[in-house]
């Protein structure tokens, strides 16, 4: 026996005999054997027969279960979705696509800027896998969504109409033209304060240790 | 070196709510003299409340069958609350690394000689049962067998004690399937819609007991079924299904004598006996050049399981051959308390190697043996089939052994759109569904980008998970 090896010839009229088969022993095992007895099995799927109706049902649906789950065929062709346009630009190197998702997991992402430059001035698209992430992060932060969709090009819009449910639907810029689009969020108001009290704070405790 | 667990872990080791609890105050550096910690075993004297101090000791070098405990207390509990007090000391970052005290040297040396002229896994294909000992689980098959197959040790010469153990093993096992098969049965007459299903206790209950008779793949395999319950519209399908293979595998570990002896083997795998590591290390390896091709982990219980697949590389071969079918190894791995597994392998390498598959019905579950070339990566990874040729494949696997829940495939196909969220995989031999419950879905779709694309995952009932894409010469894993 080896992988492949084609169906008998009579598969279609066991095909059809084993969906009956199936359907019937499903039927008796949701009501119970108790309150609905068992059909006679069709041809080809006829066996001993035993005492116990419960039993003999679970004989059946094993032999009619490997069946189905051995005998599984590939689903009709689906109507297909328009192909992403052609982007002439060659991917980036390996290198460069492991340093990006590095950067994506928040190692150094302060230099996300930096690669997006390179990538534009080397001519070449972010490596495909991690665009929907890329996408996804810009959800939050408009300027660097319009960096990532003039790095990525067509590939972002193609997506967003494939999944929806991604919610990645170019928004109406809302970032003033010409800002930085990898600038961080700005921060509240009072921020240099605590920051200073926090480092005081800090001073003030070591310089309490080392006399002790 | 094993990794310090936290100490909710730990606690999930005793064997009761009340050891647990007693445990806990006695995981104070004071209670303890001489506690110490290598990268092996932990030990220490008990001396808070007895006049003579008990001695503790744990052995951590078993990763799969977890550890092992030595205490002198009267308790019979294993762990009794000293070992858990002792482990949650050290999870708890409470023991130095010290020089093994003479009665922890004596008793971990002893467990490392018996351990190793017969290396047994405790794990079988998913189970997490915990046997000692590799001669009883071979002896022991032969018992619930009926003796057909030849032992491998000689069953008369054994010890009394020792065949004793064997047989009782046997027997727990035979009662554990028995019950379950009466089980099973019973849910048939009353119906699938009976409100017992639904009730997650019931199946508990019935995983616990399959636990108690040593049957730990098919305990693990109940609590899967259970989570089928109400899962789809069509859930009363899914578990029928199920409850029939768990049937026919209760049946037939009940007399493997009869069955053709790969699949008596197969049969064992999936109950939770298993093969000594060396029986299998003995067998005739394949040689062959072996692409790393995807890698899935699982979590069951306390343990991660991850699948390693290598695929043989027949491309040097001449092209009429390379159309047909594909050479699959299964490596299996795996990282307790938790811990993620440590790859040994990435994804998209290839090295030459001897692999010895497990006996079963198809060769699936291997062991690596001689390496013969360092791993380097592949030029073009593995390659691909059509649909069509890949769920033969898969159709060939689960007519070698029925109760297979996942076989690997590698297609070139293009993802399209099914609705409701879903999406297939598509070429011009038909289609494939995708798992519901994908979380990579997106780049996948976005690589593809309505374009063929090189996917390998592994097929089940519920479609393809996706586990590594092969394009512009590297992999992805997903």
């Amino acid at each position: 026996m080896t992988p492949g090896t084609p169906p008998p010839s009579s598969s279609a009229s066991l095909a059809s005999s084993a969906a009956d088969e199936w359907a019937h022993l499903v039927t008796a095992a949701v009501l119970g054997t108790d309150r609905r007895p068992l059909p006679v099995p069709p041809a080809g799927w006829d066996r001993e027969r035993r005492g116990d109706a419960a039993v003999e049902l679970l004989d059946r649906a094993a032999a009619v279960a490997t069946a189905r789950r051995a005998g599984i065929e590939p689903g009709p062709r689906p109507a297909m979705i328009a192909p992403v346009p052609v982007d002439t630009r060659p991917q980036c190197s390996s290198a460069a696509s492991s340093i990006l998702s590095r950067l994506l997991r928040g190692e150094h992402d302060i230099v996300l800027a930096e690669w997006f430059d390179r990538c534009a001035a080397a001519g070449v698209q972010p490596p495909a896998h991690l665009v929907p992430t890329l996408l996804l992060r810009g959800r939050r932060f408009a300027a660097f969504d319009a960096a990532v969709r003039r790095a990525v090009g067509p590939r972002a819009e193609w997506l967003a109409e494939a999944m929806p449910e991604l919610r990645i639907a170019a928004a109406a810029s809302t970032a003033a033209a010409g800002a930085d689009p990898f600038a961080r969020p700005t921060q509240p108001v009072d921020s240099g304060a605590v920051v200073t009290a926090i480092v005081g704070a800090f001073i003030e405790r070591a310089a309490t240790c080392r006399r002790c | 070196m094993t990794v310090r667990p936290t100490l909710d872990q730990v606690l999930l080791l005793a064997p009761d709510r009340a050891a647990a609890t007693a445990a806990i105050p006695l995981a104070m550096p004071g209670s303890w003299s001489a506690a110490g910690c290598d990268g092996t075993a932990v030990w220490g004297q008990y001396v808070a409340t007895t006049a003579e101090p008990y001695n503790v000791a744990i052995d951590l070098s078993d990763d799969i069958g977890g550890p092992a405990y030595r205490c002198n207390c009267p308790s019979r509990k294993i762990p009794c609350k000293h070992a858990l007090g002792l482990m949650l000391l050290w999870a708890n970052d409470g023991v130095a690394p010290a020089r093994r005290l003479p009665f922890a040297d004596d008793w971990l040396q002893r467990r490392a000689v018996r351990a190793r002229p017969d290396e047994v896994e405790t794990v079988a294909t998913d189970s997490v049962a915990t046997h000692d000992g590799g001669a009883e689980t071979d002896a022991g098959d032969a018992a619930l067998g009926g003796g057909a197959r030849a032992p491998r040790e000689d069953f008369g010469a054994l010890d009394p004690t020792r065949r004793k153990r064997i047989m009782e093993r046997a027997e727990k096992m035979r009662a554990g399937l028995q019950e379950l098969d009466r089980w099973l049965a019973d849910r048939i007459r009353v119906g699938l819609a009976g409100p017992e299903l639904a009730d997650p206790a019931t199946w508990d209950r019935v995983a616990a007991r399959l636990v108690d008779a040593q049957c730990g793949g098919l305990a693990n395999r109940v609590k899967r079924v259970a989570a089928r319950v109400g899962a789809r519209p069509s859930w009363h399908e899914d578990v029928l299904e199920e409850m029939a293979l768990l049937h026919a595998l209760a049946v037939g570990a009940q007399r493997t004598s009869m069955l053709p002896a790969e699949l008596a083997d197969g049969v064992h795998a999936a109950t939770g006996l298993t093969v000594a590591k060396n029986d299998v290390l003995a067998s005739v390896p394949s040689t062959a050049r072996w692409i790393v091709a995807g890698e899935s982990r699982t979590r069951e219980d306390r343990i991660t399981v991850q699948r390693t697949w290598l695929v043989a590389d027949d491309s040097a071969d001449d092209s009429t051959v390379s159309s047909g079918p594909m050479t699959w190894a299964m490596v299996l791995s795996f990282g307790t308390f938790g811990n993620d597994v440590v790859s040994e392998h990435r994804v998209g390498t290839a090295f030459d190697a001897d692999v010895h598959w497990y006996p079963g019905g198809i060769p699936l579950r291997a062991l690596i043996g001689r390496i013969h070339a360092e791993a380097r990566p592949s030029k073009c990874g593995p390659r691909a089939q059509s649909i069509a040729a890949g769920l033969r494949g898969c159709g060939w696997a689960i007519a070698g052994e029925p109760w297979l829940e996942r076989y690997p495939m590698c297609v070139d196909a293009t993802a399209a759109p099914l609705g409701n969220g879903r999406w297939l995989l598509v070429d011009e031999t038909g289609s494939i569904p995708i798992v519901a419950e994908f979380a990579r879905l997106a780049e996948i779709v976005c690589m593809s980008g309505g374009h063929p694309l090189r996917v390998m995952g592994e097929w089940s009932s519920d479609g393809l998970l996706p586990l590594s894409i092969f394009a512009n010469g590297h992999a992805v894993t997903l």
